[in-house]
């Protein structure tokens, strides 16, 4: 790919995450593979969607990022620099420019604090040359920012609707002015008209503070609607790497064509003309991962090759990629010309 | 005569020291065969209304009205006359699965004893159809899931067999309370195939709980829109979608990313949905409602009937929304 490296501000390089999981006295333990190979770069100002279904990687990844999840092979490259050779106390000190917003805003918020102590907690750590007085400074300027009223700065969590504590949580987040935050599932546990508030306020702050966001989803509509580039991962791999219009107007990838059209539309009579072709089965476990191609068993293209062979990620042109040795052969056969040419 | 006919339905929970109404004076109708969704956020009172419908509230809930099944009012029917209405007439299904089965118990064994209890059937035929049931709702290799516990089946074979289950007395009407929320999306896309073809298939109505708009616009034939406990508009999901005519279901469309448009800005809805022992007064949208004007604050709009084919909706504003909003950008 071509990249411009003035520009760019994180790259991730073969990451892989395994987790040991289960065991006993007579039982060996079990190898998880979460994440495999995994490598890609972000631009300063980008948005990355990262998508696919339950168990793909797609939090571990995000964690794995932030350092909180430590790799268990690659690197993560923060301008140009290998978080994973920061020792604990230069790590917490990065940590003001790499921040995290988790899916469930209650759960994320301790019932305990106020909204002003959580929102400044970060600032103690981080920032600690700053005085109460301008720490409540920056806490109220910031309510502000994300829709809250500074009046509520002494109320507990559990005052406010979800929609409302995932305010908070963005406020923590921004607090200390990072680069870059992971959005692991920011609205999943919203409502829809909370959903669309706060995914519009995440685009104003994107604006207002230049960030770069990571916007980690399963709802492709979602992703669609705030990404620059999106990433698919199956199992633990990347399959799929494009910009958002190449990737939803023309998916390469058969799992990528797959979960796009098993998207349900909010219009009746789109959603009656499409022919859903649903996948068959569910994601196979990934502690017993198929060989070679991880989607081979559900793909409706697999031939006795895709069991032998890994695909490599192959450039498909235009600066994205794609994980599958019959992409191009698929690309050409009847009645997979591109959602533009159809329309 | 509909198959089940809903008037006045009101729900409320004794609450220490006060009483808490989550549902006021909700009528709809569903005739044989028919898919009704009903659509709203948390605390619009959707899922106590489908809870009520077999008798299923809370044991501090109450409700009152009329609900008529196949003509035979079935409210507050005592506990030994409902369980014959649930399962033979009127069967539900949930969100998550893994609570609504028996951990312990085979999976054959609990479809088997639906079939034992409720039709009186020797095991082996209940055996037999139960496989049969299976088989239906497109599990591969029946018999093999037939022995396994519930821990043994993966979140959408289970969704499978909670239908199977629901469908064993073949039922008139099935409820579905959010049946596809906890799925995979690929997952999802197969499960509204198979009610698809079970619907059709068996005849069944089916009432479809979500707040997915997605799921409604590929599934139903008409839709109940719910806002803090009212119902606000129905009418069929053609009507609804491209026209709707009560700001709520406007706005639940607006705030719908698609999939297959990427937009610049969504336009949601501002604030947020009441809580529900302050309502507003009047209309209890008005807070965030672009179209109110001065009668939205002091009265309570019906859901009524306004002459635009067989839709009802509880708003004021008389003229269509979409290009009265349309005029306004």
């Amino acid at each position: 790919m071509s990249i411009d490296t003035t520009n760019e501000l994180l790259r991730v390089e073969n990451l892989s995450k395994t987790f040991s999981i289960g065991g006993g006295m007579f039982r060996p333990k079990l190898k998880l593979k979460a994440l495999q190979d995994i490598s890609f770069s972000i631009q300063r100002g980008e948005t990355l969607g990262i998508v696919g279904e339950s168990g793909c990687g797609k939090s571990t990844l995000g964690r794995c990022i932030l350092q909180l999840l430590r790799a268990d092979e690659g690197r993560v490259l923060w301008l140009g620099k290998n978080l994973l050779d920061l020792d604990p106390e230069a790590m917490r000190r990065k940590r003001r420019d790499l921040q995290i917003i988790f899916q469930d805003p209650q759960a994320s918020l301790n019932p305990r604090m106020t909204v002003g102590e959580i929102i400044s907690d970060p600032l103690k750590t981080l920032l600690p040359e700053l005085n109460a007085a301008q720490r409540r400074q920056r806490v109220t300027d910031m309510m502000e920012a994300v829709g809250l009223q500074p009046e509520m700065i002494n109320r507990y969590p559990h005052e406010f609707s979800g929609g409302q504590a995932q305010r908070i949580g963005i406020a923590r987040a921004l607090i200390t002015e990072p680069k870059l935050i992971v959005c692991d599932e920011p609205v999943s546990a919203l409502d829809v008209s909370i959903q669309a508030q706060i995914l519009n306020l995440l685009s104003e702050l994107k604006d207002q503070f230049g960030l770069t966001l990571i916007f980690i989803s399963h709802n492709l509509s979602v992703v669609r609607h705030v990404s620059d580039r999106i990433l698919v991962l199956y199992l633990g791999r990347m399959v799929e790497l494009a910009s958002g219009a190449q990737l939803y107007d023309d998916p390469k990838h058969p799992y990528t064509k797959a979960l796009l059209t098993a998207v349900p539309i909010a219009d009746p009579k789109r959603a009656r003309q499409r022919n859903i072709d649903a996948l068959q089965g569910e994601i196979p476990s990934p502690i017993n991962p198929p060989s070679g191609c991880a989607f081979r068993t559900r793909c409706r293209y697999a031939i006795a090759r895709c069991a032998e062979i890994r695909p490599p990620l192959e450039n498909a042109g235009g600066d994205r990629l794609v994980a599958c040795i019959r992409w191009e052969e698929i690309d050409h056969m009847p009645g997979m010309e591109s959602a533009q040419e159809r329309a | 005569m509909p198959l089940l006919d809903v008037t006045d339905l009101s729900i409320g929970f004794h609450m220490p020291g006060r009483d808490l109404k989550v549902v006021d004076k909700v009528s709809f109708a569903l005739e044989q065969g028919e898919t009704l969704a009903i659509v709203g956020e948390s605390g619009s009172g959707k899922t106590q209304t489908a809870f009520s419908l077999i008798g299923l509230l809370a044991q501090n809930g109450y409700s009152t009205g009329s609900v008529k099944f196949e003509g035979r009012e079935i409210l507050n029917l005592k506990e030994s006359e409902l369980n014959r209405v649930r399962a033979e007439k009127i069967a539900m299904i949930f969100q998550d699965p893994m609570t609504s089965l028996n951990p312990y118990i085979r999976v054959g064994d609990q479809l088997v004893e639906v079939l034992q209890l409720h039709k009186n059937m020797p095991r082996a035929q209940a055996q037999a159809e139960a496989i049969r049931m299976l088989d239906a709702v497109k599990l591969a290799d029946a018999r093999n899931i037939f022995n396994r516990y519930p821990h043994e089946c993966s979140g959408g074979m289970r969704q499978r067999i909670m239908i199977a289950m629901a469908l064993l007395c073949r039922p008139k009407l099935l409820i579905a309370d959010e049946p596809t929320t906890a799925l995979d999306v690929t997952v999802q896309a197969q499960m509204l195939d198979l009610f698809r073809s079970l619907t059709a298939e068996f005849g069944t109505a089916l009432i479809i709980i979500t707040h997915d708009l997605g799921v409604v616009a590929g599934l139903a034939d008409r839709m109940l829109v719910m806002y803090a406990g009212r119902a606000v508009e129905t009418g069929t999901v053609t009507d609804l979608f491209y026209d709707p005519r009560h700001p709520y279901t406007l706005g639940l469309l607006n705030s719908t990313p698609n999939v297959e448009v990427k937009t610049e800005r969504l336009n949601s809805i501002s604030g947020s949905p009441p809580n529900l022992e302050q309502l507003p007064r009047g209309c209890a949208f008005h807070p965030r409602c672009a179209f109110r004007f001065e009668r939205c604050f002091a009265e309570v709009p019906q859901l009524l009937d306004f002459g635009a084919g067989d839709r009802r909706k509880a708003c004021h504003y008389a003229k269509p929304l979409v290009a009265a909003e349309e005029n306004a950008a």
